[in-house]
């Protein structure tokens, strides 16, 4: 397949993704942040069926470092405050120290498999140990905003579930800032150290943000209000990756001040807001037909390690905060198996970490990612509504949720 | 680009404009010097989006010297581009015709849609006339002008006679191309109403189809007046035909195809446009077809035989307020400066003697058929305008005569240089001079505000 009938067959897939998603979740159509396109990629990609050749991908990489970096910008955008629930403080801070405890362990977990047992190097055995357990510290918007509005439920434990899913995404994205930064011999070669790094990562989507909400009161029409964001992300995210700097922090930054200091121009966060489905699903597929697994048993342990380490470290804290808000007892043990959902940010992770760490870390980030995707995506929501179900008061409920076994009288 | 009437900004909005055009610039500029040796994909992906960046607000900016958004656009890629601050290299300016692609296509689909039966009706005596004349008087009398400049020329110094006039008379069909992309975008910006809006469209459009068929012509005739050895050959003719009709069935068939779409689905245009445009061009380069003159129709059929035009005009203006500005800002890096230093004269001359017999010619043609006062005093500037076809016509003329066509490319590029500055400038001030900017009632480009 070349490039450009693979370009094509990314926009029928993102006509088909904006079709299909009605608005920020896949309504009635496939797992809630389609993860199944994942598999599709990999099953179409170089290393299964080889439909999608390894020169196409190459000539498309460009494409998809734009697209996760988009992505990015909408996740700043909802984390700034378009399209999201009202942040609480308390809920807030419970995601953001949850999310930390879950990266340090599981970090941790990766750091000592890599160096005790698999003998890695140092600095690639934490390289890989910090971009894993930073992607494995996201609860997926996409799953739990699923989870609520499949229940239709409302009362204090949906809402806690969505203001975590919505506050834990800043940690990934600071830390990869910070990790992208600090591994030598990429920022150093354009004579930066860590923190200036970290500082300039966070400045230039500062900038690049700030200036977009400036000129979105100036600009008059929604195109090219449009064209204003279009044009500072492709700069940041173009500038990022010269610099060696984490493209998705910028863009997250960007997106967040663009939602902070451009409140007014509605119409347009409207508009970005409803680009995710169109960009999201490519970018899946394309993430799918990237994963290059360096097959081994190296990976499997990886991926068992993080896959138990996450999901133990999450229904812990899953356990905690549901007890913390007084929620049911019958609720607590789904809602702690649901908090380990994951959605598209952790594979995105995972590209993004492909494209810096070239080779086989890079590979085994991305294959690692992929596979706690899967296992997030498939057990996560379906616990999550289950915990719903039994958790919030029957009249909070739809009657198809409240006749399930358990439901609350 | 695309606001006619709107409220003028204060001061200390378009002091922030400069400032973060400034800021826009002087990122760009760091980046650049802390990796000079950079040379991957995302070069480009941050050149596009300086340039898009840079160009929507140095549009802003130069609005209040009355200079179109285009000409602002083209700037912002001459300044930023390869020859002058080097922020856009060689490379991303040669893998940005991938955009181009995209935009010709949107151009040419906008373009056939604003050609609508009852506009065209009352213009067919005029576009005829206009055709007429301006291709006989301008091809001949700058063809002659180039004769005349001929010893002043690298290229042809050398040259004898007989070979002399062949290439005088290439010349002379690369003076008689316009700018469809430069027109419709100043249509696009400024939204005017009346007959010389109408005129311009009209003849600017279909120009491109005469110029076609007259370039083939030409370079039948002047191949043996070059060439001694080669015999007058009818091929290019056949060729011509085959382009032509192919590109056109094809055209309206897309067109059906679309205003099917436009009907019963419409949703997701953007997409639907965007794969059009990648996908059919290269479809169409593999079957040898025009790109233009198929989306062209494509765009014609679906305003004229459905009720769907407007809604395409506005997935267009949706989509091209993004494109065209990266579309022109490209022109403008792709511009070479150092050549344009080193052939000023000849281009001068030669852009100056065009501009002349396109005045001249428009006031010929304006009488014969009888047209409107205001077109008559400024039915010339919209001809001024040149840019890619032009360019893309003297690649041709290069790749048939390679003895001399890299020297005729250059002096093709240093011309179109001229003319793609000074052509817009002279575009819009007409309109605002003879009232229409803003008018946008009649048109169809009324339909595309938002």
């Amino acid at each position: 397949m070349s490039a450009m009938t693979l370009l094509l067959a990314l926009l029928v897939v993102a006509y088909g993704g904006s079709m299909l998603m009605g608005g920020r979740t896949l309504r009635g159509h496939g797992l809630p942040s389609g993860s199944e396109w994942l598999v599709l990629g990999f099953v179409l990609g170089p290393l299964l069926l080889g439909v999608v050749s390894q020169s196409a991908l190459a000539a498309l990489e460009p494409v998809a470092g734009i697209a996760t970096a988009w992505l990015a910008l909408l996740a700043g955008l909802e984390c700034g405050g378009v399209d999201a629930p009202k942040l609480r403080v308390g809920p807030w801070l419970a995601g953001v120290v949850c999310a930390l405890i879950c990266a340090a362990l599981v970090g941790l977990a990766l750091f000592v498999l890599t160096t005790r047992v698999l003998h890695w190097p140092v600095m690639q055995a934490a390289s890989l140990a910090a971009a894993l357990g930073l992607a494995g510290s996201e609860t997926a918007r996409q799953a739990a905003r699923w989870a609520v509005e499949r229940s239709a439920a409302h009362g204090p434990l949906p809402r806690l579930l969505e203001q975590l899913a919505a506050a834990d995404d800043l940690v990934p994205y600071l830390g990869l800032a910070w990790l992208f930064a600090w591994t030598p011999g990429q920022v150093a070669s354009v004579g930066l150290g860590a923190a200036q790094g970290f500082a300039l990562t966070l400045g230039l989507g500062a900038l690049l943000g700030l200036t977009c909400a400036m000129l979105l009161r100036t600009t008059r029409s929604p195109s090219d209000g449009f064209g204003v964001v279009l044009g500072a992300a492709l700069l940041g995210t173009g500038i990022a990756f010269r610099l060696w700097l984490c493209p998705l922090t910028v863009m997250f930054v960007m997106g967040v001040l663009l939602a902070v200091a451009g409140r007014r121009a509605t119409r347009l966060h409207a508009l970005l807001v409803s680009t995710e489905p169109a960009v999201a699903l490519p970018t899946l597929l394309l993430a799918g037909a990237l994963v290059r697994p360096p097959l081994s048993w190296s990976l499997l342990a990886l991926c068992v390690v993080t896959v138990l380490s996450r999901g133990l470290v999450r229904a812990a804290l899953g356990w905690l905060l549901a007890s913390a808000s007084g929620a049911p007892r019958a609720a607590r043990a789904p809602f702690a198996l649901g908090s380990s959902a994951t959605g598209a940010l952790t594979p995105i992770i995972g590209l993004a970490c492909a494209f810096r760490f070239r080779g086989s870390l890079g590979d085994s980030i991305l294959a690692v990612c992929a596979c706690v995707t899967l296992v997030g995506e498939i057990v996560g929501p379906a616990a999550l509504r289950r915990a719903l179900a039994v958790g919030v008061p029957a009249d909070a409920l739809p009657d198809e949720l409240a006749t399930l076994p358990g439901a609350q009288p | 680009m695309s606001h006619a009437s709107k409220p003028p900004l204060g001061a200390l909005p378009r002091l922030l404009q400069l400032l973060a055009l400034g800021l826009v610039f002087g990122v760009l500029f760091f980046t650049a010097r802390a990796t000079p040796a950079f040379e991957g994909a995302f070069g480009v992906i941050s050149a596009v989006g300086f340039l898009l960046l840079a160009g929507v607000l140095a549009s802003e900016l130069l609005e209040l010297l009355g200079l179109p958004h285009l000409t602002a656009y083209i700037l912002v890629g001459v300044v930023a581009g390869p020859h002058v601050m080097h922020l856009v290299d060689h490379r991303a300016v040669v893998e940005l015709q991938a955009i181009n692609t995209l935009a010709l296509a949107l151009i040419a689909l906008a373009g056939g849609a604003e050609l609508r039966m009852e506009l065209l009706r009352p213009l067919v005596r005029s576009l005829s006339w206009a055709t007429l004349v301006q291709c006989v008087i301008g091809a001949l009398g700058v063809g002659a002008t180039f004769l005349a400049l001929s010893r002043f020329i690298p290229f042809t110094r050398d040259q004898p006679l007989l070979a002399l006039l062949g290439i005088a008379l290439l010349w002379g069909v690369l003076a008689v191309t316009r700018s469809p992309s430069a027109t419709l975008g100043i249509l696009a910006q400024l939204r005017p109403d009346g007959p010389l809006s109408r005129y311009a469209l009209g003849f600017v459009m279909s120009s491109d189809v005469v110029v076609a068929i007259l370039l083939s012509l030409t370079l039948a005739l002047a191949r043996p007046l070059i060439d001694p050895s080669a015999g007058l050959s009818l091929l290019d003719l056949s060729e011509l035909g085959h382009e032509i009709l192919g590109s056109i069935a094809l055209g309206c068939s897309v067109g059906l195809l679309l205003a099917i779409y436009l009907w019963f689905v419409s949703g997701q245009l953007l997409i639907v446009l965007v794969a059009l445009g990648f996908g059919l061009t290269e479809g169409l380069r593999y079957l040898h077809f025009e790109p233009l003159l198929t989306f062209m129709c494509a765009g014609f059929v679906v305003a004229n035989l459905t009720q769907q035009g407007p809604k395409l005009l506005h997935a267009v203006e949706q989509t091209g307020s993004v494109v065209f500005v990266v579309f022109f800002a490209t022109a403008g890096a792709h511009l070479d400066v150092p050549l344009l230093t080193q052939l000023w004269p000849v281009a001068l001359a030669l852009a100056g003697v065009r501009l002349l017999l396109v005045v001249l010619s428009n006031r010929v043609a304006s009488h014969l058929a009888s047209d409107e006062p205001v077109v008559r005093r400024w039915g010339w500037a919209p001809l001024v305008s040149q840019a890619g076809l032009t360019l893309g016509m003297a690649a041709v003329i290069e790749r048939s005569f390679p003895s001399f066509g890299s020297g005729f490319r250059a002096l093709a590029v240093a011309t179109v240089a001229v003319n793609e500055m000074l052509g817009p400038v002279l575009f819009k001030l007409a309109l605002d001079r003879s009232g229409e900017t803003g008018r946008a009632g009649g048109l169809p480009a009324s339909d595309l505000v938002q």
